[in-house]
């Protein structure tokens, strides 16, 4: 059990977590398991650009959901409003942009398959400049905080398998 | 002004003071990161009395979680970011309790009991912990409970979507084995923070 659990997670480390493409690179896109009849996730990533112009992420798009598309959580005092980004999200020149829990991710609405930890998830980011890239966003535990099962929580972790 | 009148002014005036920190001790025991929302006077107007119906399909009242700790989150399963982070957090804080996990229960109550079905809520619970129990309601009683705990929540259209999300106050509450509230974990909470609040309020 020790081992296969080493084997599992040293599998997903070991894909390629970095999509690259022109200036562009996006970083451990990841996203979390889901219930089968829960019907929407986030994606979280990160997206360096190494060129002096900045980009823009304008789009999404997925076979998983009916509707892939840019949300943001609004903090208003302590009430939590999801809402679609407008205009998309910059990418600055020779900078990053984290999309993480508690602010901006990729929302898939109308999940059409349970998102199933450690699968993968094929998205395609468009860009304003660098146009579409490919990537692909492995799914972690449920609760988990962040990439490479950052507070995967243990119950989560034999339930999926 | 006669010194009798004098002295009982000042006594109303000392009563009102110990009232005032009695209250503000009552709402924040835990320190700066438990304050309760302005407004808020006392720990105990907080919460009450519900009837809701458990994951499991039981009808159940706040009477039965009675006697242990009780962490009380206020979710939804369609909840794609806010949801999994906070349970997710509780799941670790009640790692960090270890074997004192035991003593707390944690609930999960939906505030979009129209598509959180008890069945629904029996897939999701246990992705984040073995002890998570999911409560749902009609829409009555979980609008009687959401405002005894002073949870906004409104359903959120977009013509663009067939699906809905909701807007809501993303609160944790600790409630004492005499069912009080006794801490108010806000978003962003670090699950070592919680456990060690949890902590403090089983010895004392």
């Amino acid at each position: 059990m020790v081992i296969l659990t080493v084997a599992a997670s040293g599998s997903v480390l070991a894909q390629a977590h970095e999509h690259k493409q022109g200036p562009l690179t996006v970083v451990h896109p990841w996203s979390r398991a889901t219930a089968p009849s829960q019907k929407a996730g986030g994606v979280f990533l990160r997206i360096r650009n190494d060129s002096n112009q900045p980009d823009r992420l304008i789009g999404v798009e997925s076979d998983r959901a009916d509707v892939a598309s840019l949300h943001a959580l609004i903090r208003d005092g302590d009430v939590m409003r999801m809402r679609p980004v407008q205009g998309g999200i910059e990418v600055p020149a020779n900078g990053e942009v984290v999309l993480a829990p508690g602010g901006k991710h990729v929302m898939l609405i109308g999940l059409r398959a349970q998102l199933i930890k450690e699968s993968n998830i094929p998205l395609t980011l468009i860009f304003e400049r660098a146009g579409r890239v490919e990537i692909v966003a492995v799914v972690e535990a449920a609760g988990s905080r962040g990439p490479s099962g950052a507070g995967a929580h243990r119950a989560a972790d034999t339930k999926s398998r | 002004m006669k010194k009798s009148t004098r002295i009982g002014i000042l006594l109303v005036i000392v009563v009102i003071a110990a009232a005032a920190a009695m209250a503000e001790w009552l709402v924040i025991r835990d320190g700066d990161v438990t304050k309760l929302p302005s407004g808020l006077i006392t720990s105990v107007e907080i919460g009450g009395p519900f009837t809701l119906t458990d994951h499991t399909g039981r009808q159940v009242t706040e009477r039965d979680y009675l006697g242990n700790f009780t962490l009380i989150f206020f979710g939804y399963t369609f909840c794609p970011d806010v949801c999994p982070t906070e349970l997710g957090d509780i799941a670790l804080a009640l790692d960090e309790l270890g074997t004192d996990s035991v003593a707390v229960t944690p609930l999960m109550i939906t505030i979009d009991p129209e598509r959180d079905t008890p069945a629904k809520l029996a897939e999701y619970v246990p992705l984040f912990h073995e002890q998570l129990i999911g409560l749902t309601g009609t829409v009555e009683q979980i609008k009687e409970v959401a405002d005894s705990y002073r949870i906004f929540y409104r359903r959120v259209e977009d013509p663009n979507y067939t699906y809905y999300l909701m807007d809501h106050t993303s609160f944790i509450y600790l409630l004492d084995p005499e069912g009080n509230v006794v801490a108010l974990f806000r978003y962003g909470t670090s699950p070592e923070e919680m456990a060690s609040i949890i902590r403090r309020h089983m010895r004392s």
